[in-house]
């Protein structure tokens, strides 16, 4: 189990949503002029080992924080909306480009799941540009040993 | 020795024809021995309940994350192609609470699987299963003597487990986790010898020939003074390979 290899397969993933772009890893800013920003950051805990005996299975969980650009509040969460919807297709969707093609990203895990969309709200980046954000609870299953 | 953490359980269960190692598919294991006590008590008693051992009995519970995949014969399998079937049949069961290296303490007995959930959780769960197996054997406490991938003929480096008295038995399981190769073929002995380089090797126990993955069981009746003991297998085909593990104890 490479964590870095699980971080770069789930952003990889996320980076096939049209517009968006994923960062594996808390940047020191938003990148400049990106409309739709995904970033990945560990969460709580990161790493459950002992999900089975024996290296069996552990569970890694992921923080996806969608941050889309608010230049107009109405448009700004439309966008947002887009990002989170279920069950309208991968092209748009970040929910269903995760959770309806191949969730063992390529064989990288056994299995991941959305839980759960929270905490919208509105994000300022360093260099003044407003955005809107949210968090998303992301599960990775994966062998440890 | 000291008190430990249940991390690398090795799990071994299976039949003639299966075989699982069920350690990536639990995270929680209880291996009981129990004895009924019937009261014996009269008016000579003393006022006091008398009880004497009655009807012993083993059980095997386990249970974690499920799996539905199905193996070839040089794969191990899932834990739910293995079981799925099985209600009721007999199922080999090793438990090595500190992981599969050789010499290690190990548990094992025989018994039939008597209850399965076969699938719990809620939406978004880890999807997980449980495991029941009542013994109809002893509960032997034993070393894991072989841990092998086995492609050849050979032997285990060997056990000092002491001699068998004439009340006890020497008990030994096999467990063939694979069996790859073309008319892949194993059969192992139990061997005894009064020295660790066994240069007098005596069969105890020979086994049936195994051809798929599978798993037996069996036994041989004391008195054995010769103390030291090893598996010994014989192997043919073309490209066999096995997994094998073996479990031998006193008792």
């Amino acid at each position: 189990m490479r964590l870095a290899d699980i971080r770069e397969a789930v952003a990889e993933r996320v980076a096939t949503v049209p517009g968006v772009r994923a960062v594996a890893h808390a940047p020191d800013q938003i990148p400049a002029g990106a409309a739709s920003v995904v970033i990945l950051t560990p969460g709580t805990p990161y790493v459950d080992y002992h999900e089975a005996f024996a290296g069996g299975l552990a569970v890694v969980n992921l923080t996806l924080s969608p941050w889309v650009q608010l230049t107009e509040p109405r448009a700004a969460m439309a966008r947002l909306d887009e990002l989170l919807s279920s069950g309208v297709g991968a092209s748009s969707s970040l929910i269903d480009t995760l959770m309806g093609s191949d969730r063992t990203l390529g064989g990288v895990c056994a299995d991941l799941v959305v839980d759960d969309a929270s905490n919208v709200r509105g994000e300022q980046s360093v260099d003044g540009a407003r955005y809107l954000s949210c968090d998303l609870s992301l599960r990775v299953l994966v062998r440890r040993t | 020795m000291a008190h430990f953490a249940l991390v690398d359980v090795d799990l071994y269960a299976g039949t003639s024809s299966t075989a699982l190692d069920l350690a990536c598919f639990a995270n929680s294991i209880s291996v009981t021995t129990d004895v009924s006590m019937v009261m014996s008590t009269t008016f000579c008693s003393g006022g006091w309940e008398e009880q004497i051992a009655g009807l012993r009995s083993t059980s095997w519970t386990a249970s974690g994350p499920t799996d539905m995949a199905t193996a070839t014969a040089s794969q191990t399998s899932a834990v739910d192609e293995v079981l799925a079937v099985g209600l009721g049949d007999d199922y080999v069961l090793a438990a090595v609470p500190m992981g599969g290296t050789v010499g290690n303490v190990a548990y094992f007995t025989r018994g039939a699987l008597s209850s399965r959930t076969v699938l719990d959780g809620a939406v978004g769960d880890l999807a997980t299963h449980s495991v029941t197996f009542a013994g109809n054997q002893p509960m032997i406490r034993g070393v894991l003597d072989t841990v092998s991938t086995i492609t050849s003929s050979g032997n285990s480096t060997g056990t000092l487990l002491g001699a068998v008295s004439a009340s006890q038995r020497v008990w030994a399981a096999c467990h063939f986790l694979t069996a790859g190769g073309t008319s892949p073929s194993i059969t192992v002995k139990i061997q005894s010898d009064d020295n660790s380089g066994f240069t007098s090797p005596t069969d105890r126990i020979t086994f049936s020939a195994q051809t798929t993955k599978g798993a037996q069981f069996s036994s041989a009746t004391g008195a054995i003074t010769d103390t030291y003991w090893r598996a010994l297998w014989t192997v043919s085909g073309t490209s066999p390979s096995f997994q094998t593990r073996v479990v031998i104890g006193v008792q």
